[in-house]
């Protein structure tokens, strides 16, 4: 790593060259995180020469409403999601009382079908 | 002249000292400006750039660095499976972190001090005192960098001086925002890491293993905080809650004092056991963005920088003290 250079590009064009040069993949940081289609949850192990697979897919509501996300299964069944990054949890009822917790805000403006609030006042169209 | 510009030359060259913000004066006070200084920074890129809907609003510098975490974290590898992703849960946590921390190259630009070096906050030291202590500890002082709050109402980030602009929904979905910074210290998880937590995961040999996730024995896992009995990184981000909870946790500026300490511990590791870093690009096309010679996901530096790029910063910084 080079200091000189690195210097370089931490001036205002060169952030901005980056940024540019990156629009298509920047573009899309206000997508949902996980993959489109079913979020089903591969969970994979070998023993005694077989292949385990293990498919999870949860179905979550939250006062009748989808609470849509991807939970990904570790191997220890330990649980985590996205939206609380730093943290696993030992239930996925756990996982959504913390959920509850921390954007109790937004399930209690949730008037309308999860995953879809917020997108009210957009200009819609770009997913 | 030539006198002068050897004089110059020296300075300039010199790798910047990081030290403890609740013992340097000097480095809280840089870091406060820097902070607010790159807070107001307004480069051109807007909130239209990254499809957020709405109104198109000016992102500050500072901002940026906070959504290049989040894209990090939105980016699967591979996307088949939803655990590790492009900075966490997997072997290149450690060396991606280290990439985002050369925001300090920012402060030293804004702050024109090539000298300026981003400084750590020692959890650990934190951790000793009692539950309650902790949360009154130096650092959380308006004369640190502010305490509690649903919006924090003292010390330079308080809501007035300091907005957050970006944030993430429940969902992990990036928005808009316009408020004052969110913490709840202390209120998920009563106490931080120890000395002690720091020692035993620094005595581990191994610095990743297969499978390479949250469920790999190691160091990178232990520090992370997905194994071990202490959470070590992760604790910190429940302990002090609020905007650190979610993929936009940069959005408080203890991310960049937590991440510091992470780094600091990182670097007494490869002290002890060598600048070693698992795994090579032996391994399988899965573990893209994670191997030695793979490039690091970044938006805001151009040049494809990798995890061996990184694994000596000594040109850039060195610590004052190492755990
Ligand atoms: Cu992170």
């Amino acid at each position: 790593m080079d200091r000189t250079q690195l210097k370089q590009a931490a001036q205002p064009d060169a952030v901005r060259a980056a940024l540019g040069a990156n629009s298509e993949e920047i573009g899309h940081a206000a997508d949902p995180h996980h993959p489109t289609g079913d979020a089903v949850d591969v969970r994979t192990a070998h023993y005694k020469g077989h292949d385990i697979v293990v498919r999870t897919r949860y179905e979550i509501t939250v006062d009748g409403q989808p609470f849509d996300i991807h939970l990904s299964v570790a191997n220890s069944g330990r649980v985590h999601y996205h939206g609380l990054p730093s943290r696993d949890f030992g239930s996925v009822i756990d996982l959504v009382q913390k959920a509850i917790d921390v954007f109790g805000d937004e399930f209690a403006a949730d008037g309308q079908p999860a995953g879809h609030a917020g997108h009210q006042h957009g200009q819609g169209g770009d997913h | 002249m030539p006198g002068t510009s050897t004089a110059r030359a020296v300075i300039t060259d010199m790798a910047a000292i990081r030290s403890s913000i609740t013992n340097n004066a000097e480095a809280r006070e840089n870091f406060v400006r820097g902070v607010l200084l790159l807070k107001d920074e307004f480069l051109g890129p807007t909130t239209a750039d990254f499809g957020i809907t709405g109104p198109a609003e000016p992102l500050s510098t500072y901002d940026l660095f906070t959504v290049w975490h989040h894209l990090a974290m939105g980016r699967l590898t591979p996307p088949t499976q939803g655990d590790r992703n492009a900075a966490h849960s997997g072997p290149v946590f450690l060396p991606w972190h280290r990439l985002l921390l050369l925001l300090e190259l920012q402060f030293q630009r804004v702050l024109n001090d090539d000298n300026v070096g981003l400084p750590y906050w020692d959890w650990s030291d934190d951790g000793n005192l009692p539950a309650a202590q902790q949360l009154g500890a130096t650092l959380w002082q308006a004369t640190g960098i502010g305490g509690s709050g649903e919006s924090v109402s003292d010390g330079p980030f308080r809501s007035d001086q300091f907005r957050v602009r970006i944030d993430s929904d429940r969902f992990g979905r990036l928005r808009a925002t316009n408020r004052g910074l969110n913490r709840e210290l202390g209120n998920d998880i009563a106490t931080l890491p120890t000395p002690a937590d720091v020692a035993t995961a620094l005595q581990l040999p191994e610095y990743d293993s297969d499978p390479w996730d949250r469920d790999a024995t190691g160091f990178r896992n232990t520090l992370e905080g997905w194994i071990g009995p202490s959470g070590l990184h992760n604790r910190v981000h429940v302990w002090v809650g609020g905007d650190m909870a979610p993929a936009t946790s940069p959005n408080d500026p203890v991310f960049y004092l937590n991440h510091c300490d992470v780094d600091r511990i990182w670097e007494a590791w490869m002290l002890d056991r060598g600048r070693v870093y698992v795994p090579d690009q032996s391994v399988s096309g899965d573990l893209a963005m994670h191997r030695l010679d793979d490039a690091m996901y970044s938006i805001l530096i151009a040049q494809p920088i990798t995890p061996r790029d990184v694994l000596d910063a000594s040109d850039f910084y060195t610590y004052d003290k190492l755990p």
